[in-house]
Parts: structure tokens; sequence; C-alpha cells
């Protein structure tokens, strides 16, 4: 009988409640915290795992849509053509100075070649008047241009 | 259908330690309070099968925090108190329901009761469940499983004088519910003078 300080609502009363309370009988049923436990515990192991894999499945949807291939290659060389546009026009305030003296470095190396070329051909070929109307040439030969023009004349 | 055998009694079951978060020792309390909790519930809750739902829904819910439970309250006045805690909820949810229903069956001819489910139907549970649940917790609590003020306060997380307030209250309520039935000496059972001797608790 368990115990009680004093019985203020009579013997009749908890003789009463205790049998009615006895007369139910709990069905057997399996524990649910047995089944509850080991699910909570993987799902909290699991989590990290999932949030990566849920984080790179939405990057792979997102570039998918993007480039409209499944193809990681494809997405990476998009993801390598969107960024140089957005790095160049940072460099761009300091590239005016930086391209020039590239092109003058570049531009001056095929024309030794051509003139080299050329120049043998030139003077072993048909004679031009492009030679002879140079500015240089002109300036040294001046005097003698214009008095055979007016000779002529 | 299987049915849990009755366990040890309430100062047999305080004589057992537990050790907070061992799994071996949750399932010994299980095996010890789970008919005690459930017949708790059944004092408070109409239908057996809400009565066990809660019951495990209070052992998920305790097993959560076992490995936070502190030895110097007891494990079963605990899991008490998460499923009467439980039981209060349920109470209020199926009202909101059964206001709900009301209202939409309003103006439909109301069915007559079943004869066998009153004649089977104990009066006392009835009207116990009749009554708030909290002040029918405290009426198990004190009356059943032989509490004394002090221990449902505890396990309720409310103060003596409450529970004494409860116990007063629901005394009251209990015998304005069963003065016209109750033969077992109904005077006797609820005297007028219960005041103090709750308060002496």
């Amino acid at each position: 009988m368990p115990k009680t300080e004093g019985d203020p609502l009579g013997p009749g009363f908890e003789w009463r409640l205790s049998t009615e309370l006895n007369r139910i009988r709990p069905r057997w049923s399996s524990p649910r915290y047995l089944k509850a436990a080991p699910h909570r515990v993987g799902t909290w192991r699991l989590a990290p795992a999932g949030l990566v894999v849920g984080v790179i499945g939405i990057l792979a949807l997102s570039a998918f849509a993007a480039t409209g291939s499944a193809n990681p290659v494809v997405w990476e060389q998009r993801i390598v053509t969107t960024i140089q546009p957005i790095v160049l026009p940072e460099v761009t305030p300091v590239s005016p100075a930086n391209p020039a003296p590239a092109q003058r470095e570049v531009a001056p190396a095929p024309e030794p070649t051509s003139h080299e070329e050329t120049r043998p051909k030139t003077q072993a070929g048909s004679e031009s008047p492009e030679p002879s109307q140079r500015p240089n040439g002109g300036d040294d030969h001046s005097g003698s241009h214009e008095s055979s023009g007016s000779a002529g004349d | 259908m299987p049915v849990i055998p009755d366990m040890p009694a309430r100062e047999d079951a305080n004589a057992e330690t537990y050790r907070p978060g061992s799994p071996e020792d949750f399932d010994r309390l299980y095996r010890t309070a789970y008919p005690r909790v459930y017949r708790t519930l059944a004092a408070i809750l109409a239908d057996p099968a809400e009565a066990e739902d809660c019951a495990q829904d209070a052992f998920v819910q305790a097993f959560g925090a076992w490995k936070r439970w502190r030895p110097d309250a007891p494990a079963e006045a605990w899991v008490h108190r998460i499923a009467v805690n439980r039981a209060i909820s349920y109470r209020r949810r199926a009202k909101l329901r059964t206001v709900g229903e009301v209202l939409r069956r309003l103006g439909r001819p109301v069915g007559p009761a079943d004869p066998a489910e009153a004649a089977t139907q104990p009066d006392l549970l009835t009207a116990l469940r009749s009554i708030p649940p909290k002040l029918a917790a405290a009426i198990v609590l004190r009356h059943y499983h032989g509490y004394n003020n002090r221990e449902i306060a505890a396990a309720l997380g409310v103060s003596e004088r409450t529970i004494g307030t409860r116990l007063l209250q629901a005394g009251q309520k209990l015998r304005a519910v069963l003065q016209p039935s109750f033969s077992l000496g109904a005077s006797s059972a609820f005297p007028s003078d219960n005041r103090e001797k709750y308060a002496e608790d």
C-alpha cells in the first residue's frame, strides 16, 4: 500500500481509487524510446555530411542551370571565363602603362626579320619608286630633285 | 493481449539507484515506472490509447534528457512530471478539437451514449477525467502513488502551497461530481475540514 500522510479524502476514497486504477492493465508495447534514440544519434552524426552533400548538390544544380551542361569541366571553364572579366577591370587602371611597353617589345621583333627578308628582294629585284619617295631619301637629295624637276620643266 | 506485470511498490523502487545516462538503468526505470505512469495518465485522459501514447512520449523525452537527470530528485517523479505535462498539453489540444467538433455538429441530433460503455466505466475515473488535469494529477500522485505534498511539488515543479490548493480544489470538484452516485460514505470521504489536513503536509 502506498504511503500517505493522513487520509483527508477518507479511506473509502483511496480504496476506491486504488481499486479502479489497479484494474487498469497497461498493454505491452515495445518502448518507443529504443526506436527514437539511435535515430537521433545517427541524425546528429550525419548532419555535417548531409549539409556538405546538400551544399554540393545546390552548387551542382546552379552550375548545370548556368552552363546547360552536366560536365564539371565545362563548369570550370565557365567559372574561369566568368571570373576573368571580373578580375580584369580591377587591373585596368594599371594596365595602360604596362601594355604599351609590351607592344613595343613585341612589335619590333618581327620587323627585323621582315626587313631582312624584304631588303634583299628590293635591292636585288626590280627597283621600285618607294625607296626614293621615302622622306629620308628626299631629305638627302632634296636639292637635286628640285633642281632636276625644275630643270625638266 | 499481453499485459505488463505489476511492478514493485514505490518504496522498493526508491531503494534502487539510477545512474544518469546509463541505458541499462533507464530500461530498469521503464520497467518499474511505466505501468504506474500509465495509470496516472489513465486517470487524466479518457482514452487508453491516448494514455499509452502520452506515456511513451514521456519516456522518449525522458530518455533524451536522461544524461541531465540529477539523482537528487526521484527518477519516477521526474518521469511523472514529464508525463503529466504531456497529458495537460494533450487534453488542451483535445479540448480545442472537441470545441471544433461541437461547432461543426451544432444543430445535429446527438446520438445516445453507449450503455455498455457507461456500465463498465468506473464513476471515479470518469470524475477524475472531468476535472482539470493538474488537479487530477495531484489527486492521483497523492492518493494512489502515495507522494506527500513536498514530493508532488518537486515532481511537478510548483510550490507545496500550490499543491495544497490543488488538492483542496480537486476534492471540492470531485465531491460536486460524485455526490449523487458516490456510495462509499461521501460525507466521510469528502469532509469539509480538509483544508487543515492538506495544509499540515
